[in-house]
């Protein structure tokens, strides 16, 4: 008897010893599909996509959701101005055993025409026969005019001991709207050593009001700043002029300024001997340029940015809050954005 | 003006005052014969003036009659009721030591009616009954006692949550001896951490909250440890799958001094850290274990002093340790590394308490409580070749420090009336999140920095006054207001929290019952709301983040059934509540640099509402309880979900729990439970579309979330456990073996779901990849059969 008791013990352990934790496939319900638009209007830029949603866990290929054969209508202040154009690159590639085939790139619906006028509503309505009607509505703000600009170079220290200039910009916001809007410096420089005449840098001001600033150094590091500076514009924190209406902007700012740690290929290198005497930079000119989404355009991308540090197989991607994605789109998915641009050079 | 209310309040006053001038007191203990353990909640009555009160939270009592012959009757569930008869001339402090009933008796009415209460929404479970429940891997476990009552619910498979009438985890007031705890899982929340085998009292209040108790909005957990056998030695044991526990207990001196020690650990990690070193050829090894630690000590300096001491030391580790060596050490090929990770976290309780009697009415607890809830990471790895060598030592510590100081006065005026006052103070100190990060390189520091949330310390004071007031048999009041003032960073917060419960009795065996109650918590929890992965974090009311506050009130009846074999309510409550705060739409609790204050959104609101209903048999062969509830729970954020109300996690339509303890005879008895939960609500992306940035990778898509926030059920949870004892009386005293089926037949309850995504290439198609992504359900315990032994001496 007592040694059946063990017996049975141990078999209960050995039950038990099996793997608690088990996995299986949940089904999802049925997705609807509907049409995505997102577009990014620009004075230079003229590019929609339109796909189709997916259930979220339907297989993915480019060729699934891109729809080539829908009909696209833009609308200014409720005019119709004209239809966009469906273009797409086709480039044939060749195999080793010389077969071929195609590959598609580029696919976008566009405007010709670059007809954005501050202050005006854009509407944009898609349609094909296997999806309900979508359509999307945006106002282009003003830009911001440059009052001034000035810049006091080696006012701090920053990452990695490069130098920051100050920066004092006063811009005059434009009434009646809400503005978000950010802005780089371009500037035109020489040095001594540098074996070009003069050199062009692009910088992101940091803005020293505590907020925007802390944000900045939290979502991106210097090398991102330097490395990938175009890509990075889109994401860059906005300002905005919440209370502010009409009224003049006054920003103090901080950059990176150019010194050795920059550029240091170009200079000579004995500069960086030690208690080398480094002849100083000369600043020419900078140009301001300032971006201002739509508000819907501020919105989305802003929403963006948290959205993208919640995706991947990470950790965060089963903790993080879910994120609804701003959209302005009606009766489908994605985003009409537009932006307004301005350039204002001042000379040293 | 002031002066006449005053007047008004005195003259209302008066009579109670009065009354101790023509009347006797008589006053004393009620306790347990055989270990003198103090009877809790025991009825004394004087059947001949109808007049009648109970035992406090310490055993005793007092009741003022009028001088002459009288007679008393004390009665506490489960014991032989014992009556005296005497001539009452001065006041007299009286001793009762009642006798456990025999089985076949306790079939007798032999407490005081659930109809009799004033208290509403309060629910006491034998300690008994919860151990007779079936097991998971042989532990009983307090905690999934209680998430089987109604309109108190679990909140995943495994979790020792409470969540109670709409609450989150945070609301409830969990004291074990007088003092808070904060975290009280193990294992991820499996188990909890209380041992029952130490416990003498388990109260679950979830409405019509006494003054006394304040600092959370949705329930008081009281909790008491055994003082330990005033009498003679003895013990418990249990030896399961995973862990054992021993409890000694016995006098110091005989009549005047016991100790209780309780002690309980799993085992798990002294199999798991051979084998796996051994299986890996010395490089690496793992294991986790828990252990609890408690200890009472009771003194009886006088009739009129006692003392206490408690302790609670709870531990949960875990940790994992690599090492590998190749090559020839001082060779061009020689490398080493080395890896440990050793999480841990767990309690610190601490708690003081002295007794004293004033006089024959007025009755002192003077309590001071020390707990401390940590939480430690920590990753050390080193690396070695033959010119380099390089360490880094990160870790990340969080903790709540709660120092608390209680005097409270138990005043017996008249008869009719049970006055409560006292005063709370509390020190607390949050350490939300330090990170350290130690990097060095040949014996260098390059990097040495601690850096976190800022550790916060607020101060907590309270008074309280509470009047039991039973002007007739048929009619009680319990009315109470409490004062709190918070006090963090230069602001103070005050709040003024009024407390009532009424109770009618309308026929001999039913009452009518209602109550209101006002609450104000400064504590959240931060917790996601995402694919339902636990991440908790525990922040203060702070100068910038309010407290949560709620108001609650509830109606319903009291009857006893059949015999007053049975207890049967059904209550209906709204809770309304306000001051909430949650996650920010697409934060991380995990993103590294930002305060938690910068991710939440606050001011939100709640409100939850719903009917309970219980019909519970406490004594006899057969034992148990059916329990429904039917609730809705919401939540509104200006902030989330374009403003819109949305359903909390925990919105559960319909629960309901049967527990039924049988016993054959003094050998066998046979338990078993089933429990039902409509799923949990959930925010879960139905749909995907690519993003104005999209390279139509996964990573780009944007998730369409349907109707919005937690609008996505999982499925219903429901979960048969099965338990069986064997008893056998032996020469050193008895054992029992249980044999228990937890989820019985193998229900896959959803723990939590995850996208599973993966890329694959089909013929070879390089430029085409396929993306597949499922959407995959854990589950975390399939049929759990379990063998333990339990001994006592």
């Amino acid at each position: 008897m007592k040694t059946s008791k063990w017996i049975f013990v141990l078999l209960l352990l050995g039950f038990i010893t099996q793997a608690c934790e088990t996995v299986i496939e949940v089904p999802l319900p049925e997705h609807e599909p509907k049409l995505v638009l997102n577009a990014r209007l620009n004075p230079f830029n003229n590019r929609m996509s339109v796909s189709r949603s997916r259930g979220r866990t339907d297989i993915i290929t480019e060729e699934m959701s891109q729809i080539d054969d829908a009909t696209s209508y833009l609308f200014e202040n409720d005019i119709l101005l004209d239809t966009f154009t469906y273009y797409q690159r086709v480039d044939t590639v060749y195999n080793d055993d010389s077969t071929d085939f195609r590959v598609y790139s580029d696919r976008f619906y566009t405007y010709p025409k670059t007809p954005w006028q501050a202050g005006s509503t854009y509407r944009v309505e898609v349609m094909h026969p296997d999806y309900p009607t979508a359509s999307a509505e945006t106002y282009m703000n003003h830009v911001p005019t440059l009052l001034s600009l000035e810049i006091e170079q080696d006012v701090a220290q920053g990452k990695e001991g490069l130098s920051l200039a100050g920066v004092k910009v006063r811009l005059q916001d434009p009434p009646g709207e809400e503005n978000y809007f950010n802005y780089s410096i371009q500037i035109k420089y020489s040095h001594p050593d540098s074996l070009q005449d003069t050199l062009d840098f692009l910088l992101i001001p940091f803005e020293t009001d505590g907020s925007l600033r802390a944000e900045i150094e939290e979502f991106v590091d210097l090398d991102d700043i330097l490395g990938d500076i175009n890509s990075f514009w889109s994401f860059f924190p906005y300002s905005s002029d919440e209370g502010r209406d009409g009224q003049i902007l006054e920003i103090d700012a901080l950059m990176y300024q150019p010194s050795p740690g920059f550029s240091g290929s170009i200079l000579n290198p004995q500069n960086a001997q030690p208690g080398a005497s480094v002849p100083e930079y000369v600043i020419h000119s900078a140009v301001i340029g300032i971006s201002c989404p739509s508000k819907d355009l501020y919105l989305y991308q802003s929403q963006y940015v948290l959205h993208r540090q919640n995706q991947g197989v990470n950790l965060s991607s089963l903790i993080g809050e879910p994120l609804i994605l701003h959209s302005n789109v009606e009766n489908g998915y994605g985003i009409l954005g537009i932006s307004n641009y301005g350039y204002f050079e001042v000379t040293f | 003006m002031k002066n006449t209310t005053c007047l008004c309040v005195w003259a209302c006053l008066l009579p109670i005052f009065c009354f101790g001038q023509s009347s006797i007191t008589i006053s004393g203990y009620v306790s347990d014969q055989q270990n003198g353990e103090k009877l809790l909640r025991a009825t004394v009555q004087s059947p001949d003036q109808k007049i009648g009160t109970y035992t406090n939270d310490f055993g005793f009592f007092s009741l003022s009659v009028p001088a002459g012959t009288m007679r008393l009757r004390v009665s506490y569930s489960g014991y032989e009721a014992q009556s005296i008869a005497f001539i009452a001339e001065t006041d007299s402090f009286i001793e009762f030591k009642l006798q456990t009933q025999s089985l076949e008796a306790v079939e007798i009415r032999a407490e005081r009616q659930i109809e009799e209460e004033t208290e509403m929404s309060v629910v006491d479970i034998p300690l008994r009954q919860i151990k007779a429940m079936p097991t998971l891997l042989g532990e009983v476990d307090v905690i999934r006692a209680v998430q089987m009552m109604p309109g108190v619910q679990s909140g995943n498979e495994g979790n020792t949550g409470l969540y109670v009438r709409g609450g989150g985890p945070d609301q409830n007031l969990i004291l074990l001896d007088g003092a808070p705890l904060y975290y009280v899982s193990h294992l991820g929340g499996i188990f909890s951490v209380f041992n029952a085998d130490a416990l003498q009292q388990v109260r679950l209040i979830k409405g019509g909250f006494p003054a006394r108790y304040g600092g959370r909005l949705s329930s008081v957990l009281d909790i008491r440890m055994k003082d330990g056998n005033l009498k003679k030695w003895e013990g418990t044991g249990n030896v399961g799958l995973i862990a054992s526990r021993l409890l000694l207990q016995g006098p110091l001196i005989k009549d005047k001094a016991s100790i209780m020690i309780s002690a309980r650990r799993t085992y798990l990690d002294l199999l798991s850290r051979p084998a796996t070193w051994f299986a890996t050829e010395r490089e690496s090894s793992f294991g986790y274990y828990f252990a609890d630690f408690n200890a009472k000590l009771n003194y009886i300096i006088s009739p009129k002093d006692r003392i206490y001491l408690s302790t609670y030391i709870g531990d949960d580790v875990f940790g994992v340790k690599v090492r590998t060596e190749n090559g020839t050490f001082g060779a061009d090929d020689y490398e080493k590394e080395s890896l440990d990770i050793d999480l841990s976290w767990g309690n610190r309780l601490y708690s003081f308490r002295w007794n004293h009697l004033w006089g024959p009415r007025l009755f002192s607890n003077l309590t001071v409580t020390h707990t401390f809830y940590r939480f430690a990471l920590r990753n050390q790895a080193s690396y070695q070749d033959s010119g380099t060598r390089s360490e880094a030592d990160v870790s990340y510590n969080s903790g709540i420090r709660d120092i608390g100081l209680k005097y409270e006065f138990d005043f017996y005026p008249h008869p009719k009336h049970q006055i409560r006052f006292g005063v709370h103070a509390n020190y607390l100190q949050y350490s939300p999140g330090i990170r350290g990060v130690y990097l060095g390189f040949n014996d260098t520091t390059a990097v040495d920095n601690n850096e976190g949330n800022e550790v916060l310390r607020p101060w907590q004071n309270a008074i309280y006054f509470e009047d039991e007031w039973r002007p007739n048999s048929n009619f009680s009041v319990h009315a109470g207001i409490r004062g709190v003032h918070y006090w963090i960073k230069q602001k103070s917060y005050f709040s003024v929290q009024p407390r009532l419960s009424l109770r009618y009795q309308a026929a001999p065996n039913l009452s009518l019952k209602a109550s209101f109650a006002v609450m104000t918590q400064y504590l959240h929890l931060l917790t996601n709301s995402g694919l339902g992965v636990p991440s908790d974090l525990w922040v203060p009311a702070t100068d910038e983040i309010g407290p949560q506050q709620a108001w609650q009130v509830a109606v319903g009846t009291a009857s006893s059934l059949w015999d007053d074999k049975f207890n049967f309510t059904i209550e209906a409550y709204y809770k309304k509540m306000q001051g909430l705060i949650s996650y920010e739409a697409g934060a991380s609790p995990i993103s590294g640099g930002i305060e938690w204050q910068e991710k939440v959104v606050t001011g939100g609101t709640g409100q939850a509402y719903g009917g309970e209903a219980l019909l519970q048999k406490k004594y006899g062969n057969t034992t148990g309880w059916i329990g429904y509830t039917l609730s809705w729970n919401w939540r509104t954020f200006a902030d989330l979900n374009r403003g819109q109300t949305f359903p909390y996690k925990y919105d559960r339509r319909h629960d309901a729990s049967v527990v039924i303890s049988h016993k054959f005879n003094e050998r066998i008895s046979l338990s078993g439970s089933w429990i039902f939960g409509t799923g949990n609500a959930i925010t879960l992306a139905t749909g995907a579309y690519n993003s104005l940035y999209s390279d139509y990778s996964p990573v780009n898509l944007i998730e369409i979330y349907g109707e919005g926030r937690n609008d996505f059920r999982m499925p219903a949870y429901h979960r048969m456990d099965i338990g069986i004892n064997f008893s056998k009386p032996k020469k050193w005293g008895s054992r029992t073996w249980n044999i228990s089926f937890y989820n019985a037949y193998s229900r896959r309850n959803p723990y939590f779901y995850y996208f599973d995504t993966t890329r694959s290439v089909i013929d070879n198609d390089w430029d085409n990849p396929i993306t597949e992504i499922k959407l995959k359900q854990v589950s975390l315990f399939p049929i759990l059969p379990s063998v333990s032994y339990g001994f006592s001496f």
